[in-house]
């Protein structure tokens, strides 16, 4: 048999690969040679092995998830799909634009509004004679303020002495 | 209709001639893929999964009809299980791995169940002794009944290099299996 089996194609004439010749030759060599005889029979019981069993096979629902899951995008509805994405990041973008546009006028907006109440209460405030005056130069304002602290510390004074 | 026509129109995105080769192939290349990967569904299904998508994309080396389609999906297939072994091969084993074989199938039905599960666990375990390449071999012939010239052409190898392999692996399951031989 180590002698056959570098020039004896058993597996070949097995499975039907050898011409006709081939055959033939291979088919004289079995009857002189029990070792390759054995050989043979030996193939075509692993060989058995396997014809009586069947690889796994998949339900008729495996196979029909399997055919939608291979399924192309049809090309209207393609377009269609990029078309929408297209327009909803516009709209993303327009959105986020127009939402932070709001947020900074509405933040404008509370800053007037308080700097409104804050000019309106201090409106309110008794205004010192020196205060009236127009715009000066930068020396009559030190002189004014001056006077306006002196009139606060004399208020404060004439305060205290009423009580 | 040819079966180059309809990958055609399978590839130009029509859903008809998608479906029709999903529903004729996809059944041996389902068994292909769980025969040559062993293991769950999961990967059985995401496998097969690939390879018509593979297919249908037009961007692998064109069919050119010298082989059947079936040999030609084949091909594309063994091409995504080697893949996902070396994938495999580089992490460590997941809880699917190595996991038995399902019942037989319904033409089998003539045979006592037992012995059919008994045999099939038999074949699984005399598969996952093999070197991957003898698996592939093995299966190829055994299970797709592909001639030598067929195996070639699917394996990426000469014929005679197929041929050795298939030799080899019979030899091994032999002094395995010593029940067998």
């Amino acid at each position: 048999m180590v002698d056959c089996e570098n020039r004896v194609r058993l597996d070949a004439y097995h499975d039907g690969e050898l011409s006709p010749a081939e055959r033939s030759d291979v088919e004289a060599h079995l009857r002189d040679c029990p070792s390759c005889a054995a050989e043979l029979a030996a193939i075509r019981r692993i060989s058995g092995a396997f014809a009586d069993t069947t690889p796994r096979e998949p339900s008729h629902e495996q196979l029909l998830r399997l055919a939608r899951s291979v399924r192309a995008e049809p090309s209207d509805a393609r377009m269609l799909l990029r078309l929408f994405r297209g327009t909803a990041v516009a709209a993303a973008v327009l959105l986020a634009c127009a939402l932070a546009g709001a947020a900074y006028l509405s933040q404008r907006t509370k800053a007037a509004a308080h700097e409104a109440m804050v000019l309106d209460h201090v409106a309110t405030w008794p205004q010192p004679a020196a205060f009236a005056t127009d715009p000066v130069s930068d020396e009559r304002q030190f002189e004014q303020q001056v006077r306006l602290a002196q009139w606060i510390a004399d208020d404060l004074r004439g305060r205290q002495e009423e009580r | 209709m040819e079966e180059e026509e309809l990958l055609e129109q399978a590839r130009r995105g029509e859903n008809a001639a998608r479906t029709e080769l999903v529903m004729r192939h996809g059944r041996q290349l389902f068994g292909l893929a769980a025969a040559l990967l062993g293991g769950g569904d999961a990967d059985v299904n995401d496998v097969v999964q690939e390879t018509f998508l593979a297919a249908f994309d037009g961007g692998l080396k064109a069919f050119q009809g010298g082989s059947s389609l079936s040999t030609w999906l084949s091909g594309v297939m063994i091409n995504r299980v080697r893949k996902l072994r070396r994938y495999r091969q580089s992490r460590p084993a997941g809880p699917l791995d190595g996991v038995e074989r399902q019942p037989a199938a319904d033409d089998q039905a003539s045979r006592s169940p037992a012995t059919q599960v008994e045999q099939r666990i038999d074949v699984a375990t005399m598969l996952d002794s093999l070197p991957p390449e003898y698996r592939e071999v093995i299966v190829l012939r055994e299970w797709q009944q592909m001639s030598y010239a067929e195996m070639a052409s699917v394996l990426g190898v000469p014929e005679r290099t197929a041929e050795t392999r298939l030799t080899r692996a019979r030899r091994m399951l032999r002094q395995r299996f010593g029940g067998y031989g």
